[in-house]
């Protein structure tokens, strides 16, 4: 197939972060400290199940760690990122960027 | 298999994401008061200029706290928490505030008259917006340029009450700054 791409690069690339609510969710904890899963659930335009299922594997990989607070006396989940999921997307960033530049 | 195409659209999704993270970010509500501090702060000079002083010792480290408690406020609402940027934000306007008060010392030691101390004040905050809004708050940018057109109509033109039009004109900058952050909030 044509439009496949190489499969040896592809082995660069880490499996929990290849779905792409888990690699969004961890580009956007490396830009903020700490995010709720409300805020993600509005900036990915996911179902509370769906995004609750990618943060649990995300958070089971050891990339994401989380903490229960309460606002305004709602339930509130805060996440961040772990140095070992900071580690691991940026050497899942540096294997997609020699994937783009070289498709 | 993963395909091109899908790759293509997996980082089109993130760089979405990303895009309205970076949106919204601004509190609409610490312009407004700046807005108001500064405008009340500068008209005093000519209207009632004995308070002056004491004014800006009380409002200017109570609106600091202030932006700070708005600041930490929005962010719990928006669920974001994001010190680097906070310490960011600190670091810029504690810079641009010593460079405040060594222009009021400059004025009140009388090194420099109270209408170039005006100007410069002008200038300073023309150059504190212009740098926000290029490396924190894009909307600021506008303010900017707002202040060095006042800048330039400040000095070039000799207007009556100095103090209380570049008060109006710093507080015009900061709400059109407001606008601005309400309209991409």
């Amino acid at each position: 197939m044509a439009d496949d791409l190489p499969a040896l690069r592809l082995d660069q690339l880490d499996p929990v972060l290849e779905h792409r609510v888990r690699l969004a969710v961890c580009v956007l904890l490396s830009r903020s400290n700490a995010i709720t899963f409300a805020r993600f659930k509005q900036l990915l335009d996911q179902t509370d199940g769906n995004l609750g299922a990618q943060l649990r594997k995300l958070e089971d990989a050891g990339y994401v760690s989380l903490k229960r607070a309460f606002v305004e006396r709602k339930p509130t989940t805060w996440y961040s990122l772990t140095p070992a999921g900071r580690g691991a997307l940026k050497r899942h960033l540096a294997a997609l960027r020699t994937l783009t530049d070289n498709v | 298999m993963t395909s091109r195409s899908e790759l293509h659209d997996d980082l089109r999704f993130v760089a979405a994401a990303v895009e309205r993270h970076q949106r919204g970010g601004e509190v609409a509500s610490i312009y407004v008061l700046w807005a108001i501090i500064i405008a009340i702060g500068y008209a005093l000079p000519d209207f009632g200029p004995s308070w002056t002083g004491r004014y800006w010792m009380m409002a200017g480290p109570a609106g600091g706290v202030a932006s700070w408690l708005l600041a930490l406020r929005h962010g719990v609402q928006r669920g974001v928490a994001d010190v680097e940027l906070g310490k960011r934000h600190g670091a810029h306007w504690i810079t641009a505030g010593v460079a405040f008060t060594l222009i009021a010392l400059s004025g009140l030691v009388g090194f420099i008259g109270m209408k170039q101390a005006a100007a410069q004040f002008v200038l300073v905050a023309a150059l504190a917006y212009t740098y926000a809004g290029i490396h924190l708050n894009r909307p600021l940018l506008w303010s900017g340029a707002v202040l060095f057109v006042g800048y330039a109509a400040l000095t070039l033109i000799s207007l009556p009450y100095t103090w209380t039009a570049t008060g109006l004109l710093a507080g015009a900058a900061l709400l059109i700054a407001a606008r601005h952050a309400r309209r991409n909030g």
